[in-house]
């Protein structure tokens, strides 16, 4: 049986996600997908699902959603004060609701991004192999005001779980990278400046790349690259000695040196990152 | 084909890795690509996930059990195949109103070329761009070959949207949006031929070593082509083998 939760309130940047769009990068599709896999996983394997389903991934402030059937949901990632009926709930921990619930949130606590994971998965479209909405891919970019997403009801009784994760690190600064591959063309204070100081994350933050706020002193402008390939972790260093984090929603291809890498664990610690948080590179170790 | 003595490999990431070939945009160098790329798919299938080229590069993909360091010498191995590789390619002959309405900065273009607007339409129909590769946006192609005479600079202030179709150019480049998108460059003209559909296979209508001619149309041819999907497949002119 299909039941149907509707979106009441959309919060700040809701979508669905699942852990995302490969083969398609030569044809300019970007990669999308959950920008904290850690976390995403974990929401998935709280409800018994496999991690290709569609789960929803929400942004600072929260949607208000209204459950019209039963089914058994989970949240992971940042704490944004999720609620339901009203009552704080737990997250890292699978919950059964019941139809006529509503879920809501409300102070963000730590970390950027929620996890809501339902039994069986988000029923929206596939396209191109994917769940992850990312427009002009999917007719759709984040949730909307009115908008009734398709889930599977469950039609057993949920047991009270004792099933708990430990929740995400939130205070992990250091964020570990690789060399890129123009790091060799820096002169020696711009790869130790890169290394050594902290960077605070700036407003321009979002599931395309994190700019960050401080610029390089010592970066004189090379001339341009031509274009080739970047990935979500690929650190780009502009002419003007900014630095641009990609995340998941990045162009395929671009033009600025590739200055570092960020590992698939590093890139999960930036997801939870905000606006004005502070990171520091650091070589494995 | 004897640039393929001087590729470089470099890492990106565990399972990512570039090829590449001495910094430059020219043919040779897109026809290397293309056939490394074609002997990839299909000596390496099993391994590799997917491959995306640049201007003089080769980023390769592997699934998640490759190991770089077993797989590179296999592939650096079967890399003089690439010789015997042919690769087909399109000749398109895409329409583009250069009507006012469309082309808010023909003026800014002439002014700054001191082209009339007119000449600068015709140098810009009169040229044969080379799809070099796709990015940037879904469906973008980087077109190679536009006359130095257009070139100009982005805007200072780029718009915070470009309507899907629109032709542009910046720098050494011309292009066109495949949807609507903050965008710098200088917008001549529209094209009514969507290059980009998610549902279809493969999703782009330009692939890389496609030929690219453009040719201008009235306002009511563009309204026209713009309704009719039915006419889009006839702007493939020729298959260029």
């Amino acid at each position: 049986m299909v039941g149907e939760i509707k979106v009441r309130k959309p919060g700040l940047y809701t979508t669905v996600q699942d852990m995302g769009r490969f083969g398609f990068r030569a044809y300019g599709v970007p990669v999308s997908g959950v920008m904290d896999t850690t976390s995403a996983r974990m929401a998935q394997a709280l409800v018994g699902n496999t991690e290709e389903e569609a789960l929803l991934e929400i942004t600072l402030r929260g949607p208000e959603l209204y459950f019209g059937c039963t089914t058994l949901i989970a949240m992971t990632g940042a704490n944004l004060s999720p609620q339901i009926d009203g009552k704080p709930v737990e997250m890292y921990q699978p919950y059964a609701i019941t139809p006529g619930q509503v879920l809501s949130f409300g102070k963000p606590i730590n970390g950027c991004r929620t996890y809501l994971a339902v039994k069986g998965g988000f029923q929206v479209e596939k396209v191109m192999d994917s769940f992850s909405w990312y427009q002009p891919v999917t007719p759709q970019s984040k949730l909307e005001k009115g908008d009734v997403i398709d889930v599977i009801e469950t039609t057993y009784p949920h047991k009270p779980s004792h099933a708990r994760v430990a929740p995400a690190d939130f205070f992990q600064i250091q964020v570990e990278v690789f060399p890129g591959p123009e790091y060799d063309q820096l002169s020696k204070p711009v790869q130790q400046e890169l290394i050594s100081r902290h960077f605070h994350i700036s407003n321009q933050a979002g599931r395309m790349g994190y700019r960050l706020k401080e610029t390089l002193e010592h970066y004189q402008p090379q001339k341009d690259l031509l274009t080739s390939v970047v990935l979500p972790g690929t650190v780009q260093l502009t002419s003007g000695g900014g630095l641009i984090v990609l995340m998941r929603d990045c162009q395929t291809t671009g033009g600025y040196p590739r200055v570092l890498q960020l590992t698939k664990p590093a890139i999960d610690i930036l997801a939870q990152k905000k606006p004005g948080d502070r990171v520091r590179f650091c070589w494995p170790g | 084909m004897t640039i393929y003595k001087k590729l470089t490999y470099k890492r990106l990431d565990h399972k990512v890795f570039l090829v590449e070939w001495p910094p430059s945009i020219d043919e040779n160098t897109l026809e290397e690509i293309l056939a490394l790329q074609k002997i990839l798919y299909q000596n390496f299938s099993q391994e590799i996930r997917e491959t995306v080229p640049g201007y003089h590069s080769l980023a390769v993909f592997l699934k998640d059990k490759v190991s770089y360091s077993e797989i590179l010498p296999r592939i650096q191995e079967s890399i003089p195949d690439a010789d015997q590789v042919k690769i087909t390619t399109d000749h398109w002959e895409l329409p583009v109103c250069y009507d006012k309405e469309f082309g808010p900065d023909l003026e800014s273009a002439s002014k700054h070329t001191g082209i009339s607007e007119q000449e600068l339409v015709c140098l810009h129909q009169q040229g044969t761009y080379l799809v070099h590769f796709i990015g940037f946006l879904p469906g973008f192609p980087y077109l190679g070959g536009m006359d130095s005479r257009l070139s100009m600079p982005r805007k200072k202030n780029p718009r915070i949207s470009v309507p899907a179709g629109a032709v542009g150019i910046a720098g050494n480049q011309t292009g066109i949006y495949p949807q609507n998108s903050p965008g710098g460059w200088n917008i001549i003209g529209s094209c009514p031929v969507p290059l980009f559909h998610p549902n279809q296979c493969p999703p782009c209508l330009l692939k890389p070593g496609d030929r690219v001619h453009f040719k201008a149309i009235t306002q009511e041819e563009y309204r026209y082509l713009r309704e009719s999907p039915a006419a889009w497949d006839t702007f493939k002119r020729s298959n260029g083998g």
